[in-house]
């Protein structure tokens, strides 16, 4: 008969079924198996909200002084494996469970929250990095945790260039490679036709007014129009 | 979320249910009804023995003395003799095979001369007459069995001589064995703002 | 130190002890009463003192201080907000131990070269060791996670000073999140042992071996409340942490107000045209006259300066920020 220890209080349980999933019989938490290594699964509660995480996202680029983009290329709310470790010596481990999040950055340490246990037929994703992988380099680990945070992946662009970024659910914190160098000058596409139809029409007032009375008369006019517009314009914003 | 840790425990002697008194810094209490000694460990109040040294004196200083072995790379230390060589005493040994004892003050005083005082009374190698029961009220112990080990090993590195202590490989495998702890309390007499133990040549 | 309330065992009245004592008489039945710590970790709370009405009051006012003053406190605006009682390590004791060192020494050496000129050398001098016994007071603070998003409390001073009390876990999550310790006591005791060694100069120090550890120990996990408030501004979220207990912006990143030349590029633009649809020369006049202002305007005549200008793209002013 197989024997481990429950991940939570360390109490000596028989795992009698073939199961993965076992119940503490001294704490009655549920725990799991791989491979022989017992791990409590922990979730951290959160309602999925896009645009607060993208908000937070252009919040950040908005305050380094980016220019903001106008909208995400792909935003993708879920829950993501991580493995924690808590060690003999006092120390912790703690890293990517899954290959879900490659090429994103990622929190370095679990965010601060309420961990719980996951309710009945809650199921989250299931971790590619076997135990054994992430404890290869790990001695003496006193309990295995099974992290399971939510997450929104961003991709993006800025400057011209393809960008991704995390953020966290719990914390709306965004963690961000190095920002791309924005070089030249970004004029956009809405200011470039106003400023068109603009001297467009300064040119036309200029050569067909009659004198330069009327010539000036005509371009001042179109000047403060042009001024109530961009006013008006800002306002709407 | 896990146990709080808190409980709260109400000082009631366990041997004649007279209620206790502690001060702020006391971890044993004695019971004025019955004279008997107590303290908080696992959350619980647990009996602690108490040893009253003979003499006269008009206040009871508590110490925890233990018999100990020094392990360390120059071998073990387990009897009076081997520890009078280590550190460097001159003196004959009343019983040189006997296990010695280290002293550690329970009483509240600052640790430097918490360690001095202990340090005194170890190379000091008192033979211990102990007394019944005394008259009087042992002084509030504020230091916890527990502490014990970690205070022992200070004042036992503060007895050896200058060539060992400067000998690191010495320090590092350096260790104490202790056995269990026990309390006695010592008999000192006032003298203005001193407490003196003039059979062992003690001053606090 | 901190006063941590309880509940008499005998009469149910509140009964008040100092951090660390382990032992008072109840001031309304007079029954003495000791604490044991032993059964696991002391859980203190430190109660919030500001609701989330004040928190909002403390941001408005740290904008309105900034650079952009009221403009900026009523541009953004507050979409939620969260009480944290983030659990920090409190470790008390004492530090016990040995240290011994190995120090090289160096002295001044005076000496004469073959034409007879007086020259100082320093010379190596012999190693010089020493050993202490170190026995000190240890109080340590440290966060139980990774709480930089909350920016930096200083709530090893707070829990000194401040009544705690005993962690009730329903009433507390009743009013916020109570975030779980991530970080382990060892490595908590780790850090603050590491704090008692680093004392003392080390220069020249070429061998150090010690042992030191923490007798008498109190340990503590003491929950700390912070407000956690997001703000918005056109789609940007702007999250705020804000100490509970005081009132302190300990973390917000704002950005400055934009700010935005309407007229001016427009009247440049207008004027050019002007002098060129009227005569050649009238155009080179105004055009002259166009670089002028502009150079006064910018304080340069760079390519980028003018296109930024003239294209609109706005200034910023200084944000706020803190943390």
């Amino acid at each position: 008969m197989n024997t481990t220890r429950c991940p939570q209080c360390g109490f000596k349980a028989e795992l009698l079924t073939e199961s993965d999933f076992h119940t503490c019989s001294q704490c009655r938490t549920l725990f799991r198996v791989f491979g022989g290594q017992s791990v409590s699964e922990q979730y951290f509660r959160h309602e999925p909200n896009d645009a607060l995480a993208w908000g937070a996202l252009i919040g950040l680029l908005d305050f380094a002084g980016a220019v903001v983009p106008a909208a995400p290329t792909a935003i993708s709310f879920g829950y993501h494996p991580f493995w924690f470790a808590d060690l003999d010596n006092g120390s912790t481990r703690f890293k990517a469970a899954g290959s879900a999040l490659d090429g994103y950055p990622l929190p370095p340490a679990p965010p601060p929250g309420n961990l719980e246990f996951p309710p009945p037929g809650r199921s989250f994703p299931q971790p590619t990095i076997a135990p054994e992988t992430f404890l290869a380099r790990i001695e003496a680990p006193v309990r295995l945790r099974l992290l399971q945070l939510p997450l929104y992946l961003i991709t993006f662009e800025l400057s011209g260039q393809p960008c991704q970024a995390t953020v966290s659910g719990c914390t709306w914190q965004v963690y961000l490679p190095n920002l791309p160098d924005e070089t030249g000058v970004h004029v956009s596409s809405s200011r470039l036709l106003f400023l068109g139809g603009y001297i467009a029409l300064l040119l036309l007032a200029g050569t067909l007014a009659p004198n330069i009375f009327w010539r000036s008369v005509l371009i001042a006019l179109i000047l403060l129009a042009a001024w109530w517009f961009e006013r008006s314009g800002d306002r709407k914003d | 979320m896990a146990d709080a840790g808190f409980r709260i425990v109400p000082l009631v002697c366990g041997r004649c249910a007279a209620r206790m008194t502690a001060g702020k810094e006391q971890v044993a209490y004695q019971c004025s009804g019955c004279g008997s000694v107590w303290e908080l460990a696992g959350g619980l109040l647990v009996p602690r023995e108490v040893d009253h040294l003979s003499g006269s004196g008009d206040i009871l200083l508590p110490f925890w003395y233990a018999s100990f072995i020094i392990n360390s790379q120059e071998g073990v230390v387990d009897n009076t003799m081997i520890f009078m060589k280590m550190c460097g005493s001159v003196k004959t040994a009343a019983a040189p095979n006997e296990a010695p004892l280290v002293f550690v003050p329970a009483f509240l005083l600052p640790p430097p001369q918490s360690i001095r005082l202990g340090r005194n009374m170890t190379v000091r190698f008192p033979s211990l007459h102990l007394s019944p029961v005394r008259d009087l009220p042992v002084e509030p112990v504020t230091v916890a069995e527990a502490d014990v080990p970690a205070m022992a090993e200070l004042i036992l590195l503060s007895t050896l001589v200058e060539e060992k202590r400067n000998n690191p490989l010495f320090l590092v495998s350096f260790s104490v064995e202790l056995s269990s702890p026990r309390l006695v309390s010592i008999p000192f007499m006032r003298e203005g703002n001193r407490l003196l133990q003039p059979e062992m040549n003690l001053e606090v | 130190m901190a006063t941590i309330v309880f509940k008499c065992p005998h009469c149910g009245g509140p009964f008040e002890c100092a951090e660390g004592d382990r032992g008072a008489v109840c001031r309304f039945c007079g029954v003495t009463s000791v604490i044991s710590g032993d059964s696991g970790v002391h859980r203190l709370l430190i109660r919030e003192r500001i609701d989330l009405n004040a928190a909002r009051t403390a941001v408005r006012k740290l904008l309105a201080a900034g650079e952009s003053g009221r403009e900026s406190a009523t541009s953004f605006s507050f979409k939620e907000g969260t009480l944290f009682f983030l659990p920090f390590w409190r470790v008390r004791g004492m530090a016990t131990g040995w240290q011994w060192r190995e120090k090289e020494t160096f002295r001044e050496e005076v000496d004469y070269d073959e034409n007879g000129t007086r020259f100082t050398r320093t010379v190596k001098g012999e190693n010089e060791r020493s050993f202490s016994l170190i026995a000190k007071p240890l109080d340590f603070s440290t966060p139980a996670g990774e709480y930089s998003s909350f920016g930096q409390m200083r709530v090893g001073i707070a829990a000194a000073v401040l009544k705690c009390e005993a962690l009730d876990y329903q009433d507390t999550a009743a009013r916020g999140t109570v975030a779980d310790p991530l970080k382990g006591v060892a490595q908590a005791r780790q850090e603050a042992l590491a704090v008692t060694r680093g004392g003392g100069n080390s220069e020249g120090t070429i061998r150090r071996e010690e042992r030191v550890r923490i007798s008498s120990e109190w340990l503590a996990l003491t929950y700390y409340p912070v407000w956690r408030l997001l703000f918005t501004r056109g789609g940007r979220v702007y999250p705020v942490a804000i100490d509970a207990v005081n009132g302190d912006v300990i973390r917000c990143q704002f950005p400055g107000e934009e700010r935005r030349e309407r007229f001016l590029p427009l009247a440049f633009i207008a004027m050019v045209l002007l002098g060129w649809t009227t005569t050649p020369t009238a155009g080179v006049a105004l055009t002259a006259l166009a670089v002028y202002l502009l150079k006064w305007r910018t304080g340069t005549l760079d390519a980028p300066s003018i296109i930024k200008l003239l294209a609109g793209t706005s200034k910023r002013s200084a944000g706020v920020q803190r943390g």
